[in-house]
Parts: structure tokens; C-alpha cells; sequence
């Protein structure tokens, strides 16, 4: 991890809201208490982890109703042993970003037409107190009952492609995104952009009207990047879901092709376009990321990483490697390896590192070993930066809501593992044979027209009480990895 | 799985699907390769040494019955009421030792069963495939099935044992949600008969006692657990039971033992100043409580996973507080 934490210091202490907030009495006992519930290792902070698409929203309403009602959870360790006494939601204190909206998320899922929920446009938080009884003889002994915060954000996938910024200069940013245009499948998408950018000067004087059309051809670009193609290293985040920045004159850049640089510094002279832009970059890194790193992003203490291994397989080759390459980037904006009491407290450091292949019911569970497999591969970045912090990263195939039956069939005299469910977009429930997943990266001839086409289906609907079958698949077994040890 | 090219994703009526879900999937070639525990060696000492026990017992016994035989007929030959009388006492008794063989044969049948199981079970702990742990756990949950307090458990287990989970996770499941209930009961004996052991060693006056309390204690114990654990312990069965615990505890070293014992122990209390006794109790104890842990281990139908093994330190821990 190398953001510039000096800088961010800095802006620490030049910010005077944050000396204001220091000062009140409510906020200051605030901030006490946090550190006592961190020294007594009673808060967890989880971050669930994910690009678009990856389950992060499902995920986090699936473990919370199942923590909350505290059954179909056999593997966690707590339940198994009936240690677990319940769980409350915390309404979120002042300060704290809005709440996560769990009833209206449980809700939808439990409808009778049960439904997705639709991309997450903006941050919130969830704030679970889990109440379970001390195992063993000498830690009852110290306190019968003990608490765990379990604290967790959603928020848009999106964003999670800023953290590299923080890490570029607007002239890196610019070359690298520029270089990226240019190759396939990319540069057809930005073809529109890219003639308009050929016209433009950046050292013409800057004209707010330019910067605002070459902003909207790039959102434009990114969109169909993320839209028609599917590919996930979109920066900036905000651009395509901006969340309350919408509009925001913040949002008006995009890169430019480096100016001579012997006539008077890269981007012309101050007032120049490739100023303007380079200026409103800077400020969107340190305003923008910096702030949604420092707030939400630094201090994890436990991660899990969701990945949609099918919809990237799906996707094609150029597809699967662009995942491939922005969980490695997007990961090493994080912190890993094992802190003690006091970097707990001041510099926390992410302990436990869970990758998960998401929506494993959509395959039979034959394919789950081989799931877990590739999924290994594809972040095997990722899991070495971790290994070599002396943490060592776990993997799971899981599925938050069980959405499909295995039936068995005979075809060509092979005997068939098939998947039943309700497929997304199309109200009727169908036996799907859906393909063998590789347990190593694709090779070439892999990537034939026929090989992966996987399906999604529509959620089958979560009963909330008293279900005849477990409705989840290893979402006890990756709780247990997360939590495991703190409701001990 | 199929060699060659991969089946291609392909669609089905669900008309045509027949009705019941089943998991059952083609065994895999994967299954991760686990060395079977080596079957006794057949040494030339245990042929000798079988043929001398066949031998001598078969003479004792044809020495003992042409005696009886020999008895009898002379009773008769005095009076037909002794001789009825005397060979009807004679014929209970013979029935009494075939029952009492053939319980102590179904007993050393059962513990040799659940090795069995236990040692396909260890198969299976790992692995990542599927359609193998249902037969399995089928036999470990007949061992179990006429027992009361084990019902609601199972019943659990079954609603948990989604058709998604492989067949290392449906054993660790079953061992989680059924086997505890067991382990608890049998690690709340091993605790028991290791304080007393403990206790009646540093009271008792003499050393020959000792010895006396501490087998017969270790016995009772031994006989409870694999009680717990469903073989109905006969003689033969516990002796096989002692033998294979102290084999088990004195492979795994003893001197680790008496460190463990003494050093942590009788180093961190004031036990050894009190008396070298309350230390003999102290170190009989521990020894009591690891062979109890060794024989849960044998007479325990699915092998414990490693983190649900239970520990002698903290055995101790508990013990000596």
C-alpha cells in the first residue's frame, strides 16, 4: 500500500470540519468509545468487496437476514453450538453514511415475484450487533455474553476503480487510458471521443463548454464500455455512476494526450484546456477518492472479494482478462497482513482475506471444485500480495440465494448433473445443462462461440421463516472464515 | 470428468426431468489419493503365536469337557437325579460362555466396524467431490438411529445436508451437528474419571492402591466411552481398547507427556511443594486424561477434523484450576 499518507495527513488536518467535529463533546465521546470497542476487539469491520455485477448487495442482505434470524447457518461455528444469542441492526449514528436499506432489499427478495436488486447507485452502511456466548470455561468466566459490531459498507462497484487513481498523476492516468482506447475491443467504443479529442488543442486557453462535450463523449465511452462490452476497468468510477455527484463540475475531465512538454510544462500554460482538465483531475482524486478512502476504505480489518467468475467467462477472452486485471489493481489499494492491538487501532490492516466465486448455483455442484479452481487462478495476483503480508487468503464457490434445484439426466449415455430454475427475463422454469468449467485458466480453443454460455436466473424467493432447505450455498462456511474467530 | 471435448451447455424440458432431486454425480477421477491405514502386519511371530493360543485353548477346553463328561457319567452311574441335576448345571453354563463369546465377538466386531468407517471417513474429509458421504454417513447414523437424544440432531443434520454440499463438507457437517453431542458427553467422562484418578492418587495411603484405582478407574472409563460411542464394550473389547490407546499415547511420545505434565503443571502451581504425592496424583491424572482423549479417537466412527480435536492442554486447563 502506498498511497501518499503523509499528503493525506496533510489534508487531515487542513480540513477544519474535522477539527470542528473533534471538538464537540458528543463526537469526542464518540470517537472514545470506537477506540474502546476496537482495544476489546468488539467491532469487525468487514468489506465486502466487488466489482459491478459481483453480488456485493445480495451478499450483504443474505447474511444479514440469516445472522439475524440465526439458523440455516450450520457451519458457522457460533450456531452450530447454539453460542449465538441473536442479532440486532444498529440504526447508524450521526456522521455515518445513510443505512444500508435491508428491509426493502429483504423485502424484494421475498416478494412473491422475487426480483434483483437493482445496481447499488450510492454508499451506505450496516451496522450488525451479534450477541453470542464466550466459548470455553476461562473466557466465560471473564464475561458470559460478549458482543461483536460487525460493521459493513455497500456501495457501488464502480467506485472501487478509483482507488488506483490515487496512485497516478493526471499524466499517467491520461497515457494509460489513452493507450487502452486504442487497442480492441476498446477502440471502436471510443471512436466518437477519440476523433473529437484529435480536433482539440490542449493548450489552446481553456474553454468550459469543450471541457463539458469532452467529458460527456468520454461518460459516453465508458458507458458503452461497461454497456455493450461488458469490460469493468471504467475510471473514473463516478463518471458512470456518479451517486450524488451528478452534474458536479468536478465530474468534467477526461484525459488528454500529453502536450510537448518543453513548451512550458505538460499541459501548456495555466490557463490552458490541458490545465483545466489536469486541475479538475487532481481535485476528483484528492476531494473525491481520497476522501471515500480514508473514510471507508482504510481501516478493514477482515475482506471478502466477490467474484462473478461466470458473467466474466461469459463475457469472452478480452472480457475475462479485463476482470482479471482490475480485481489485481483494484486490490492493491488495500492493506493486508496481521496487525497488532495498537495498528489495530490507529492502522488497520486487513487479517482475513476471503475470495468468492459468486452465483455458484448457477452451475451443478459437480463444477463447484473447478469453480473454486479458476477462481484461484484469476486472482492469483491478488492471494500472492496477500501470502506475502503472511496472510493466507481462503477460496469459496457460494451462491448468497440458492436459486436452482440439481436434477439428473441421461444424454448420449452420460450421465448429467442440470440445473433447475427460473431464468432471468423469462417467466418460465427450465432444465439447464450449463457447461463444464475449466479448472485452469481458458486456453485458446476454450474460448469456442459454444463453451460458455452460462444463464442467469431469476432469485427464487426467500422464505423467511421456516424454509424445508438450506437456502444458501457455503454462505455459513465463508461467515465461519470471516467471523469465525470472533465469536469465539 | 468425460474425457475429450467438453459437453456443450444445452437446454431441457423440465417436463421431461424426472421429479426428486438427485446429487449423485459420476464418481470423479480426482479424488485426492489417501493411503489406507496398513492393514496388521502378518508377522511369522503372530501365526506361532496364534496357533499356540488355538492349540492350548482347544486342549483346556476338549481337557476340561472329557473331565466333565467323565464327572457325569459317574454321577449317573450312581444315581440318574445327580447325574440330571449335575448336567443340566453343566449345559447352563456352556450356554452362558457361547452367549458371552459370541457378545464379546459382536463387540470386537463393532469397534473393528466403526475403525472401518472411520478410516473411509478420513477418505472423504477432503474431499471435493460428490456421491459418496451419503452411504457412508447412512452406516455411522444406523449406529445411532435407536437412540432418543440423537433424533433432533440428525433430523438437523438432514435439513442442513443441502444436495449443493460436496462430500467433505456433508462429513464434517454430520460430525458438526450429530458426533458433538457424543464428544461433549465423552470429554465430560475423560474430565471426571481423570479428577478422580487424580484425587484418589494423591489421598490414597499406599503405592499398591494406586495402581488398583488407577486401572480400575481407566477401565470404567474406557468402557463408558465406547458406550457413548455405540459399542457395547465387553472384556475382549475394552482390552483391545486399553492395548490400542497405550500404543496410540506411547507412539505419540511420552516424554512430551511428563513435560507437558510436570514442567506446566507442577512448575506453574504449588502442588509440588505440597507433596510428591498431589504430584503423582497430578501426572496419573493427565495420563488418565490423555488416554481417555486416545480412546474417544478410536471409538469415534468419523475421525475428528483438526480443528475439533480435542486437546489434553485443554484437558488440563480445566483440570488442575
Amino acid at each position: 500500500m502506498a498511497i501518499r499518507s503523509a499528503r493525506s495527513g496533510l489534508s487531515d488536518l487542513a480540513g477544519l470540519g474535522g477539527l470542528a467535529s473533534l471538538a464537540s463533546p458528543a463526537a469526542l465521546q464518540r470517537r472514545a468509545q470506537d477506540l474502546a470497542n476496537l482495544a476489546l476487539d468488539r467491532t469487525l469491520r468487514l468489506a465486502v468487496t466487488g466489482l459491478r455485477g459481483g453480488g456485493k448487495t445480495v451478499f450483504i442482505t443474505a447474511i444479514t437476514h440469516h445472522l439475524l434470524l440465526g439458523r440455516e447457518l450450520p457451519f458457522l461455528a457460533a450456531v452450530q453450538e447454539e453460542r449465538l444469542l441473536g442479532a440486532k441492526l444498529s440504526p447508524p449514528r450521526p456522521g455515518d453514511p445513510p443505512a444500508f436499506p435491508f428491509a426493502e432489499a429483504r423485502a424484494a427478495l421475498a416478494a412473491a415475484a422475487p426480483s434483483w436488486p437493482a445496481p447499488t447507485d450510492q454508499l451506505s452502511a450496516l451496522r450488525l450487533r451479534l450477541r453470542f456466548v464466550a466459548k470455553g470455561a476461562l473466557r466465560r468466566r471473564l464475561a458470559e455474553h460478549r458482543t461483536l459490531n460487525l460493521e459493513i459498507i455497500d456501495y457501488p462497484g464502480e467506485w472501487l476503480l478509483d482507488l488506483p487513481l490515487l496512485e497516478q498523476s493526471y499524466g499517467e492516468w491520461s497515457a494509460q487510458t489513452l493507450a487502452a482506447a486504442e487497442r480492441p475491443p476498446r477502440a471502436p467504443l471510443a471512436a466518437d471521443w477519440r476523433t473529437f479529442l484529435a480536433e482539440l488543442d490542449p493548450a489552446a486557453p481553456a474553454d468550459p463548454q469543450q471541457a463539458a462535450r469532452a467529458a460527456a463523449l468520454y461518460t459516453r465511452y465508458l458507458e458503452r464500455c461497461q454497456a455493450d462490452a461488458g469490460l469493468s476497468q471504467v475510471q473514473p468510477g463516478r463518471f458512470t455512476m456518479p451517486g450524488d455527484l451528478a452534474g458536479s463540475e468536478l465530474l468534467q475531465f477526461c484525459p488528454l494526450p500529453a502536450h510537448d512538454p518543453a513548451r512550458s510544462g505538460p499541459w501548456g500554460a495555466r490557463e490552458s484546456l490541458g490545465a483545466l482538465m489536469a486541475a479538475r483531475y487532481e481535485r476528483y482524486r484528492d476531494v473525491v477518492v481520497r476522501s471515500f478512502y480514508r473514510d471507508h476504505f482504510s481501516r478493514f480489518d477482515r475482506q471478502i472479494v466477490l467474484v462473478d467468475v461466470l458473467g466474466a467467462l461469459n463475457r469472452g477472452r478480452a472480457c475475462f482478462d479485463d476482470v482479471e486485471a482490475t480485481l489485481a489493481t483494484v486490490l492493491r489499494s488495500f492493506r493486508y497482513g496481521s496487525s497488532s492491538l495498537l495498528a489495530r487501532l490507529f492502522r488497520p490492516r486487513i487479517e482475513v482475506l476471503l475470495f468468492a466465486a459468486s452465483k455458484a448455483d448457477h452451475v451443478a455442484p459437480n463444477q463447484h471444485h473447478n469453480l473454486r479452481l479458476l477462481l484461484e487462478r484469476m486472482v492469483s495476483e491478488a492471494a500472492g500480495n496477500a501470502r506475502f503480508e503472511g496472510i493466507k487468503p481462503a477460496f469459496v464457490a457460494l451462491a448468497a440465494l440458492r436459486s436452482t434445484d440439481v436434477v439428473r439426466t441421461q444424454h448420449h449415455g452420460q450421465t448429467l448433473s442440470c440445473v433447475r430454475g427460473v431464468l432471468k427475463g423469462e417467466n418460465r422454469e427450465t432444465v439447464l445443462f450449463p457447461g463444464e468449467i475449466p479448472p485452469e485458466l481458458p486456453a485458446d480453443d476454450d474460448w469456442r462461440a459454444d463453451r460458455f454460455r452460462f444463464r442467469d436466473f431469476a432469485p427464487r424467493r426467500l422464505v423467511l421463516q421456516g424454509a424445508d432447505k438450506p437456502q444458501h450455498i457455503r454462505l455459513d462456511q465463508a461467515l465461519e472464515v470471516l467471523l469465525g474467530d470472533r465469536l469465539r | 470428468m468425460s474425457a475429450g471435448r467438453p459437453v456443450a451447455p444445452f437446454e431441457l424440458d423440465p417436463r421431461q426431468v424426472e421429479p426428486g432431486r438427485i446429487a449423485v454425480v459420476e464418481p470423479d477421477a480426482t479424488l485426492p489419493v489417501i493411503v489406507p491405514e496398513p492393514p496388521p502386519g502378518r508377522s511369522p511371530r503372530r501365526t506361532w503365536r496364534r496357533l499356540l493360543l488355538l492349540g492350548g485353548t482347544g486342549f483346556l477346553a476338549a481337557l476340561l469337557g472329557l473331565e466333565a463328561y467323565d464327572f457325569v457319567t459317574a454321577l449317573f452311574e450312581r444315581s440318574d437325579l445327580l447325574g440330571g441335576a449335575f448336567s443340566l448345571l453343566l449345559a447352563l453354563a456352556a450356554v452362558g460362555a457361547l452367549g458371552l463369546g459370541v457378545s464379546e465377538i459382536a463387540s470386537l466386531r463393532r469397534l473393528r466396524a466403526l475403525g472401518e468407517l472411520r478410516t473411509a471417513g478420513a477418505q472423504l474429509l477432503t474431499s471435493q467431490v460428490h456421491g459418496r458421504a451419503d452411504a457412508l454417513l447412512d452406516e455411522v447414523e444406523d449406529v445411532y438411529r435407536d437412540r432418543v437424544e440423537m433424533r433432533a440432531a440428525i433430523e438437523r443434520f438432514h435439513g442442513h445436508a443441502s444436495d449443493a454440499l460436496n462430500d467433505g463438507e456433508r462429513v464434517r457437517l454430520f460430525a458438526a451437528s450429530v458426533l458433538t453431542l457424543l464428544d461433549k458427553r465423552a470429554y465430560g467422562l475423560v474430565k471426571a474419571a481423570a479428577r478422580d484418578i487424580g484425587a484418589l492418587t494423591a489421598l490414597s495411603p499406599l503405592g499398591v492402591l494406586d495402581g488398583l484405582i488407577v486401572l480400575g478407574r481407566t477401565l470404567a472409563m474406557l468402557r463408558g466411552i465406547a458406550r457413548i460411542y455405540g459399542v457395547r464394550p465387553g472384556t475382549a473389547a475394552t482390552t483391545a481398547l486399553l492395548r490400542r490407546t497405550l500404543r496410540n499415547v506411547v507412539a505419540a511420545g511420552v516424554g512430551e507427556l511428563v513435560s507437558d505434565a510436570a514442567v506446566e503443571t507442577l512448575g506453574a502451581s504449588l502442588l509440588s511443594f505440597l507433596s510428591t504425592r498431589a504430584g503423582q496424583g497430578v501426572v496419573n491424572g493427565v495420563l488418565a486424561a490423555r488416554l481417555g482423549l486416545g480412546a474417544m479417537q478410536l471409538c469415534r466412527p468419523l475421525p475428528f477434523a483438526q480443528d475439533e480435536l480435542p486437546s489434553l492442554k485443554q484437558l488440563r486447563k480445566e483440570l488442575f484450576e
